[in-house]
């Protein structure tokens, strides 16, 4: 068995915004995949438990009461959470609205989807708009709990207080992996409400094509990038593809790693990191400071939307002699602003 | 008229405009401030995932009695990270079995009370708004429809004219507002009445014509909403009641938005 699993962000949003989780365990030979509700808080860690504990759990299915048992645990790496905000000095507004959710019971939803594996036999369990799509003999079936003619933004979904019911019901599936039922994908809502209407047009098969070629992250970037421009939803976007190759063993082709694509992303924003307090004081930007043009235009850009921000009623309401002359001012700001960012940088 | 089914999200955000007017008596004055206060709050906390609140709206809040200010603008994110200071707060929630408990809360403060001047130039702010509602439409034509919250004394009055004459002026500027639209639907509105002056003498004259250029949101659109006080809401706008229920007002349509 070939596995292969992708995940990626919103566009105009980055990696740490992704509230999409998958997880694959070689030794239960399970997959799973859990959509955190926008509308919900602190879904990402709910989505992220719902789907470890399938995977790394052999026996452990989801339903009501397994899910429940979830409940204090999420709770305790929520609080620990925010205890680590505390202990690292965290913005103040970010500890005090983590507090204050925790305090009045707000709590996380996610959808979910994970499929385990004995031999080429398969058993799925799904709640919500996340979704296993099945080749079986030459048809597609989608599998999910919603009626998939009504995917819209109120999936069903776990929730991570036991006191709350959630909504739906677990929906369970079996199947097996042969040459003539070469391959499953698990996929968040996006992949499925995109699938869905191609596999309506009749033309999925070219989809499907598209999905088994990707190799890597970069492919599975242009992919959505693609997809999305011809009518797939702007959304985060997860794939986990499990393909027939004649071998029961599971054999990993390529994963991404979320927490190594957060980093990455990190890094590259947070500059000051990638200097030491040791170098010589008097450097010079074009020697030391180690970035690239778009990270410095990236960086430009974020520091003129603050600045633009402050006031974009002045821009509507004069001419357009004054409107130059502001953004002459405004511009000069955004200058004198990345001056002093770099000069920071470079006494450090 | 559209549908507004166009989800508020990071990547096709909306646009909220507060108008606060500020002629009103220093108690009102901090009253409208406050309320400005914990509605940004609100919809920060609506929109927060524990990292940091999404960037679903540009919030944009007019300050107004005879001249309009600008109080406060931004996106959801910088707004979080920029308030002017924090004040504790208690806050009354439930517990779960019925019961209610006190928790301290921080309000973060991005408005303070402004001085009054007499005048309430509903049709400068209004004038200003349509700008900025206009333009927004124009540069996101596919996102959702701009929504409009105008809190105020509910009588339009200035350049020392009659109210009538102000109230005609500002009614006809409403609704071209109402009229402006993308592909979401027209720009929605809502009013909130803090305190009735007595420069007409009868506030029913007030309050229809308030009504008059607020949106029907129940009647009129496709947003489903869970509430208790379905008719407050069904009427889109809340007329001279106490600071609990116009908060609670404000806060159903947020959810009424952000979660529909």
């Amino acid at each position: 068995m070939k596995i292969l699993a992708f995940i990626t962000h919103k566009k105009a949003e980055h990696f740490q915004d992704c509230q999409d989780r998958f997880s694959i365990n070689c030794d239960t030979k399970s997959v799973a995949v859990s959509d955190g509700m926008s509308q919900s808080w602190q879904q990402k860690i709910w989505a992220e438990l719902l789907v470890n504990t399938f995977c790394n759990k052999e026996c452990w299915v989801p339903n009501l009461a397994s899910v429940r048992e979830l409940s204090p645990i999420w709770k305790e790496k929520v609080e620990k959470y925010i205890q680590d905000l505390k202990d690292n000095n965290a913005r103040e507004s970010l500890i005090y609205r983590n507090e204050r959710n925790l305090a009045e019971g707000k709590s996380a939803g996610a959808t979910f989807v994970g499929v385990r594996f004995n031999g080429n036999n398969w058993e799925c369990d799904v709640l919500g708009d996340s979704c296993l799509v099945a080749k079986i003999d030459n048809k597609y079936e989608f599998i999910t709990s919603q009626d998939i003619e009504k995917f819209d933004n109120h999936p069903d979904y776990y929730d991570s207080d036991c006191k709350k019911q959630g909504r739906g019901e677990l929906k369970n599936c079996e199947g097996l992996l042969s040459q003539s039922n070469p391959f499953v994908f698990l996929v968040s809502d996006p992949f499925s409400d995109f699938l869905l209407e191609h596999n309506k047009k009749g033309d999925i098969e070219e989809y499907a094509k598209q999905l088994l070629s990707i190799t890597n992250h970069e492919e599975f970037e242009k992919l959505v990038a693609d997809w999305r421009s011809i009518g797939m939803h702007n959304d985060d976007s997860t794939l986990v593809i499990i393909e027939y190759d004649g071998s029961e063993e599971w054999n990993i082709i390529y994963q991404d790693n979320l927490s190594e694509l957060i980093q990455v992303k990190q890094n590259t924003t947070q500059m000051p990191m990638i200097f030491s307090k040791e170098e010589p004081k008097e450097l010079s930007i074009s020697q030391n400071i180690q970035i690239s043009k778009e990270e410095f235009c990236e960086e430009f850009i974020k520091i003129s939307k603050n600045i633009f921000a402050i006031s974009p009623i002045k821009h509507l309401l004069c001419g357009k002699d004054k409107r130059r002359k502001i953004m002459e001012i405004e511009l000069m700001h955004v200058a004198e602003k990345l001056y002093d960012y770099y000069e920071i940088l470079k006494k450090n | 008229m559209g549908l507004y089914q166009k989800y508020w999200s990071s990547s096709s955000p909306g646009l909220i405009i507060i108008c606060g007017n500020s002629n009103l008596d220093s108690l009102c004055s901090e009253n409208v401030a406050n309320l400005i206060n914990r509605v940004i709050n609100e919809i920060l906390m609506i929109n927060f995932d524990g990292d940091a609140p999404k960037n679903r709206c540009f919030i944009s809040v007019i300050g107004y009695n005879h001249n309009m200010k600008e109080l406060c603008s931004g996106w959801l994110k910088d707004l979080d990270e920029n308030p002017l200071r924090y004040e504790t707060l208690k806050k009354k929630t439930p517990d779960g079995t019925g019961g209610i408990y006190e928790i301290e809360v921080k309000q973060p403060v991005w408005v303070e009370p402004t001085t009054q001047d007499g005048a309430t130039n509903m049709l400068g702010v209004l004038s200003l708004a349509k700008d900025l509602a206009s333009q927004w439409i124009s540069d996101n034509p596919d996102g959702p429809a701009p929504v409009i919250i105008n809190i105020s004394d509910g009588v339009p009055y200035y350049n020392g004219k009659d109210p009538r004459l102000c109230m005609q002026e500002t009614l006809a500027l409403a609704k071209e507002i109402m009229n402006i639209s993308n592909t979401d639907g027209n720009v929605l509105f809502f009013n909130v009445c803090l305190k009735t002056i007595d420069l007409l003498q009868k506030d029913d004259i007030a309050e229809s014509f308030l009504c008059e250029f607020s949106s029907k949101i129940l009647k009129e659109t496709n947003i489903n909403v869970e509430i208790e006080e379905k008719i407050n809401l069904s009427d889109g706008f809340i007329y001279n009641d106490n600071i609990n229920k116009i908060e609670k007002f404000l806060f159903t349509i947020l959810y009424a938005i952000f979660a529909h």
